[in-house]
């Protein structure tokens, strides 16, 4: 508890007052002599024993009541839970220091000056009257020193600040700091950062958020000299996930200069498999530049890399090649001996040819020929303008879904909607209705585009990008309309909104359908550069070999399943579910039985190296509200402002002097003293 | 004059015009005013009533015949002599008076003696007086002599409060050495054992003689006037009591009131006459209230 006018509590010297009365008006005891005490001597000493008591409770009440006026006019202040269950916090100043221990402030003279502002930015507080916070942020946040009238843990953790390997983000630690302060009960609450600023630590601002009325932000800037400016590594492209087919494959280092001064032989080297490779590098001032190695893969697994740069370790990635997938591709189309148009089209974006390494051990089987043991042993399945399979090449389809592997329909002009219907209920996404046809195009001709494609998706996440594949190219001459796709999610429609590409869950894998046949009379899809990236991200999806990423960003979240085990750059992790790294390097994923089953890479946001900085005023008046803005607020209850909240405790106190008083009047009447 | 003192004659001439009746008849020879069954034996006569059959020839007076031809018995009354032992207490608790210049029990109780002696010496009647606390201190034996009233009024003006109340003692020992049936007269605030003073009353009554109680009680006594925090020391025992007398008034009130009426019903019991007194009630009121009572009672 704390006080807004503590000079009031000098009243409690009133509590004697009460008993200064009790002393000087107490009873005179007056003596008598008395012809017998035969009618009260057994009473009277229980009665003189029950009327002191009463006396005593009358002094202790009376007491109470003008220790509690006292404590009224000193207008207290409770700290009480919140509905949230934290605890309020009650002072007259409540403070938030923010220090920003992000890689980029591990930069020359960041550090020191770092724990000097965060040590003073508590000097002009008092302990006990005032409350302060200390959080610590980069990609995260910790609360070093919960919001708290003792100084104890926040001034040992400013002293012990130090910045680590995270990227900044200024406002998800504002929003932090503002939750801190919604639990104090202060006349002033601030938050003071303490940052070097950088711009990439203010990109995840969005415009909805503002602090709680009231609420002042001043930052302390870190200053951070152009001379530690330097290069940097900006990115890097490599195969992160790559088929084992030992074809070489390229890993790009892109590198910034961001000092202004030109830097000539910048040494770049990669690491990987016990052997080194170097590139030098000439960058001007302000300018970027890559380095280009080429590795083959040559067996399957992870393989580590690191790339260095002037002699220190700047980037980890990990490279995972894996084995193909086998597919099994039955042809439903009009084929003169051979393939259907629409199969062979599939089955040559599968194996492209000798110079293209493909993902796929593909097997292929006209809808006459196909067997249950066919699809026991391939992982995906493509139906090619199939009509209707055998009953138990439906059950295999089914079984193949059930253990985690995929189905993809491609059905055409030889595909019975009705057979269809029947056949595949169970493992289709939807039902067929009709063949559409598409509308007249301004170009001549007629066809209908994909849109409203959902990019999130794994499939469509590689057009995500400008100049990744243009997907609203192909045209559709003639499509299947679908029906019964409740179950279905609709990753992409046709420009007339009927659904184009649906997938829907069975049993642990995944059943998706084209409405389109890659056929010529149908599309040109299969003519597009599209086809081929969407053919392989689909059936890799279906496959369920939609690989984990395997490098990750310092902050992120690393995967690891039950009872597995992440060894990390520091050792063991006590990871359970998933683990959020903390420091770049290699950590290995081990099985129960201590066997390494994966391995994720980890690196420092490479944004971290830009120094470019936002201003300090650009953040303020983003995120304080004007001052009359706030009253605004505190007036729409948007806001339980200190004031109210000190008005009820000060009428629960005068309500107790009321009660106590009642009390006193009532027990004063029983014990009558003269 | 110290040795009348206690004669206040304005009381006695209030009490003059009444009748003191012994409610039970007490054998006697001498006559006074008291009623007696042995008839024809006194000659004091009492009224003229018109003869009825069955009535004593002899009793006709023949002179008022010869006046009015008419029979009348000529009536008389017979009078006894009362032998009437007067009890005074005369414990340290007697001597309790609330007020300065008020009248202590004690003094209130040989007022009450004194007029009551003077009053059976008018009517020829034997009065003693026996002065006790926990012990016999006085024995005045029963004399009808009118200079035995001096012996009585001195041996009150000497009296002095004393020690502890032991009523039933006493009582004991007198009842035994009694041999001429009487009026007892007891006054005292009985402040003993209710159950001991029934007894000895009771010890009395078995020998035949009438009995009266006065109880003589303060008027702080009987009210608790008390107000502020009180330490009461017991006149006799010396006891002290812190008391709280708002606290306790209630339960001293009550407790009275069953003691006094434990007094009144023993009393009852025992066929004795009980009268409380207060020593703030005017004398000749309270004697003339119970005179008055007697006559009522007694004819």
């Amino acid at each position: 508890m704390t006080f807004l006018t503590p000079t009031f509590l000098a009243g409690l010297a009133g509590v004697a007052l009460p008993v200064l009365i009790h002393l000087l008006t107490r009873d005179r005891i007056r003596r008598v002599e008395f012809s017998t005490l035969r009618f009260f001597v057994r009473t009277s000493g229980r009665v003189l024993r029950r009327k002191r008591f009463r006396e005593m409770i009358l002094l202790l009440l009376r007491a109470v009541v003008c220790g509690l006026l006292a404590v009224a006019f000193a207008r207290p202040l409770l700290d009480r839970p919140r509905d949230d269950g934290l605890e309020v916090v009650s002072a007259r100043t409540a403070r938030v220091v923010l220090a920003d221990v992000s890689a980029s402030m591990a930069r020359g003279d960041a550090p020191t000056w770092l724990r000097t502002e965060a040590i003073a930015a508590l000097e002009d507080l008092s302990a006990g009257t005032d409350a302060v916070a200390l959080l610590t942020f980069a990609d995260h946040v910790t609360v070093e020193a919960p919001l708290s009238r003792s100084f104890r843990r926040a001034e040992a953790a400013a002293t012990n600040v130090r910045p680590g390997d995270g990227a900044t983000n200024i406002a998800q630690a504002l929003r932090w700091a503002d939750a801190q302060l919604r639990r104090a009960r202060a006349r002033t609450r601030e938050i003071e950062l303490i940052s070097d600023l950088q711009r990439s630590g203010w990109r995840d601002f969005r415009a909805d958020f503002q602090l709680s009325p009231g609420v002042k932000l001043t930052v302390r800037p870190i200053e951070v000299g152009t001379g530690d400016r330097g290069v940097a590594v900006q990115g890097c492209s490599f195969p992160e996930t790559t088929v084992l087919d030992r074809e070489p494959r390229a890993v790009t280092v892109q590198l910034v200069n961001y000092s202004d001064e030109p830097r000539q032989a910048v040494p770049v080297r990669l690491k990987m498999g016990g052997s080194e490779q170097k590139r030098e590098v000439n960058l001007r001032g302000g300018g970027t530049a890559t380095a280009t190695f080429r590795r083959v893969f040559e067996t399957p697994g992870d393989h580590r890399g690191t790339v260095e740069l002037a002699g220190r370790p700047a980037f980890y990635f990990n490279a995972r090649v894996i084995p193909k997938i086998k597919t099994l591709l039955i042809d439903g189309g009009p084929a003169a001996g051979g393939l259907s148009d629409a199969a062979f089209y599939v089955e040559t974006a599968l194996a492209p040819g000798a110079d293209v390494s493909s993902s796929f051990e593909r097997f292929t089987r006209r809808v006459s020929a196909v067997a249950p043991s066919d699809v026991a042993d391939v992982q995906v399945a493509a139906l090619v303008e199939v009509s209707s399979l055998r009953p138990a090449v439906v059950r295999a389809l089914d079984g193949l879904l059930q253990r985690g592997g995929g189905v993809l329909f491609l059905p055409g002009e030889a595909t019975d909607a009705p057979a269809f219907n029947r056949a595949f209920a169970d493992v289709a996404p939807c039902k067929l209705r009709a063949v559409r046809t598409g509308r007249l195009l301004q170009t001549g001709g007629i066809g209908a585009s994909l849109a409203r494609i959902d990019y999130e998706h794994p499939i469509f996440e590689v057009f995500r990008h400008p100049r990744h594949g243009d997907l609203s190219l192909p045209k559709f001459r003639r499509y299947w309309e679908v029906t019964d796709s409740q179950l279905a999610r609709v990753l992409a429609r046709f420009d007339d909104n009927r659904p184009a590409v649906l997938a829907r869950e069975i049993g642990a894998g995944v059943s998706m359908l084209l409405a389109a046949s890659p056929r010529d009379a149908w599309t040109d899809f299969p003519r597009q550069t599209t086809f081929l990236p969407y053919i392989w991200q689909t059936l890799k999806y279906l496959a369920a070999r939609t690989e984990e990423r395997t490098t990750y960003l310092v902050g992120e979240s690393l995967p690891v399943p039950a009872e597995h085990t992440l060894i990390g750059p520091g050792g063991k992790t006590d990871a359970a579910g998933r683990f959020a790294a903390r420091r770049p390097g290699f950590y290995t994923l081990q099985d129960p039985n201590g066997r390494s089953v994966a391995t994720f890479a980890v690196n420092r946001d490479p944004a971290e190296a830009d120094p470019t900085t936002v201003a300090a005023d650009e953040i303020i008046q983003a995120v304080e509200r004007p001052a009359e803005a706030s009253r605004l607020a505190v007036a729409d209850g948007e806001d339980d402002g200190p004031d109210r909240d000190d008005l009820g405790l000060w009428w629960w106190v005068v309500v107790a002097v009321t009660v106590l008083l009642a009390a006193e009047l009532l027990l004063g009447n029983k014990t009558l003293r003269h | 004059m110290p040795e009348t003192s206690y004669l206040d004659f304005d009381v006695l001439s209030r009490i003059d015009n009444m009748q003191l009746l012994a409610r039970v008849v007490v054998e006697g020879f001498l006559l006074g005013l008291h009623r007696s069954p042995y008839r024809g034996f006194s000659v004091e006569f009492a009224e003229y009533r018109q003869y009825s059959p069955g009535d004593e020839i002899k009793h006709i007076d023949w002179k008022v015949y010869g006046k009015t031809d008419r029979y009348y018995i000529k009536q008389f009354e017979e009078e006894t002599n009362l032998t009437c032992y007067i009890l005074l207490d005369a414990s340290a608790s007697m001597g309790y008076r609330s007020r300065e210049g008020g009248l202590s029990k004690l003094q209130y109780g040989c007022y009450l003696t004194a007029c009551l002696s003077y009053f059976m010496m008018r009517q020829r009647d034997a009065a003693g007086l026996t002065i006790f606390d926990d012990d016999i201190r006085t024995i005045l034996p029963p004399r009808r002599r009118q200079t035995h009233m001096k012996h009585i009024l001195a041996a009150l003006e000497g009296c002095e409060p004393g020690g502890e109340t032991n009523i039933a003692g006493p009582m004991h020992h007198l009842a035994e050495g009694l041999k001429r049936r009487g009026l007892i007269v007891l006054i005292s605030d009985l402040m003993d054992d209710p159950d001991a003073v029934l007894g000895a009353l009771q010890h009395f009554r078995f020998q035949g003689h009438d009995l009266l109680v006065f109880q003589i009680l303060d008027d702080a006594e009987l009210t608790f006037p008390f107000d502020t925090m009180t330490e009461f020391t017991d006149v006799e025992t010396r006891e002290k009591a812190l008391v709280s007398p708002e606290g306790i008034r209630a339960t001293y009130l009550r407790e009275l009131r069953s003691f006094l009426s434990r007094y009144e019903k023993g009393c009852a019991d025992v066929k004795a006459d009980y009268k409380l007194f207060d020593t703030k009630r005017p004398l000749e009121l309270a004697l003339s209230e119970y005179l008055f009572r007697r006559s009522r009672l007694g004819g």
